[in-house]
């Protein structure tokens, strides 16, 4: 049997239905048009406090909740939120470029953290991403803190060999390349590859750092 | 609360007859339009739209009216303003906050500030502030009055 053109085409989605949170009421408005103005959505609900009633009957599909503005303590508004929809995704939306505040909000279970900063086009492209279950993160916070674990991970002193060691403990004793080299016994060329290894690995750029790095450290 | 009586020669006279040529300073580009609109509603013509101060701009358009978002600045607000005003002195200033407390509002305006609205206005209170800003030369955000009325109530 053979299938009709309707019955082949993906089934199409649903708008999506999103309720915000926002007492800043312009925002509010403006949010509310640019939902409006794209097919993708149903029209959007809004209220300027956590108001279970609007937010059941309004069934969203997920939920913007600014949390700059004195909404109470986001894990406790996140909760609420939760308690009213339980289905319905979460996004966080904040003045902040911050990434502890992203940090906070995504262990508070959030499904997204937004900056008031970007563009419409952006908004709108990660509310959607949201909203059909996608998780979505600021990508200059992510960057920072992905730049952060690197950072982390590079000045682990397992990551330097023996002998690498060896070179940043005479360094914090303020000996020179020659000197290291007569009492390791090791060529000036190699002294310089073992410095160059130990600057890439522990994210430095100067002998005083690599120095720092030791006495932190407890290497002298 | 009153601000200062505004000195020097007073770019408002006569914006009955034509409109206000704007700039408005707005870091949430997504909102920025829409803010954009409401103040042409409110009878301004938005001349250009940044998110951040562009004081050369400003030196060289010397628009009739700025608007800025404060709550992106990351200098001091008041030296902000005090700033503006030195690049622009016939402005009328416009600041969107989401401070609501007496004493700010005041050191906004003992810093040259002529109007403040706060983010929790609606547009039509953001309108209405707007023509009144533009026929007398000040507005303060009610809000600001009702936490000077509060503290003060507190005090006696």
């Amino acid at each position: 049997m053979a299938y009709s053109p309707a019955e082949i085409a993906p089934p199409a989605q649903a708008p999506i239905r999103v309720f915000v949170v926002e007492r800043q009421v312009l925002l509010a408005k403006a949010i509310c048009q640019l939902f409006d103005q794209d097919a993708a959505f149903a029209a959007a609900g809004d209220a300027p406090e956590l108001d279970a009633h609007a937010l059941r009957d309004s069934k969203p599909d997920l939920v913007i909740l600014d949390i700059d503005h004195g909404l109470g303590e986001m894990r406790e508004s996140f909760t609420a939120v939760r308690e009213c929809v339980p289905a319905a995704r979460v996004c966080m939306l904040s003045a902040h470029l911050s990434s502890e505040l992203m940090l906070r909000a995504l262990s508070a279970g959030a499904d997204g953290y937004l900056v008031k900063d970007i563009t419409p086009s952006e908004f709108l492209a990660s509310v959607k991403a949201m909203a059909r279950g996608g998780f979505y993160a600021d990508q200059r916070l992510s960057g920072m803190l992905l730049r952060r674990h690197a950072l982390k991970r590079g000045h682990n002193r397992e990551d330097l060999s023996a002998r690498e060691l060896d070179v940043v403990r005479l360094i914090a004793q303020g000996l020179s390349n020659k000197e290291i080299g007569e009492r390791l016994m090791i060529s000036d060329k190699t002294i310089k590859n073992h410095i160059s290894n130990i600057f890439s690995k522990l994210h430095l750029a100067a002998r005083t750092q690599v120095a720092v790095y030791a006495i932190h450290n407890g290497l002298v | 609360m009153c601000g200062p009586p505004y000195r020097g020669t007073l770019s408002y006279i006569g914006m009955a007859t034509r409109r206000a040529s704007t700039y408005v300073i707005e870091r949430q580009a997504f909102f920025a339009p829409y803010l954009a609109r409401t103040l042409e509603t409110g009878g301004l013509h938005v001349s250009y739209l940044s998110a951040d101060i562009e004081f050369d701009y400003l030196g060289r358009a010397l628009p009739d009216v700025v608007f800025i978002d404060t709550d992106f600045i990351v200098d001091d607000v008041p030296d902000t303003i005090r700033n503006v005003r030195s690049r622009s002195p016939e402005s009328i200033i416009c600041v969107y906050a989401s401070q609501t407390s007496a004493a700010w509002a005041r050191a906004c305006h003992l810093a040259g500030a002529n109007a403040l609205f706060t983010k929790f206005a609606t547009s039509e209170e953001i309108v209405a502030g707007l023509l009144h800003v533009l026929s007398v030369g000040t507005h303060t955000d009610s809000r600001y009055l009702a936490d000077a009325a509060s503290r003060h109530a507190s005090q006696v």
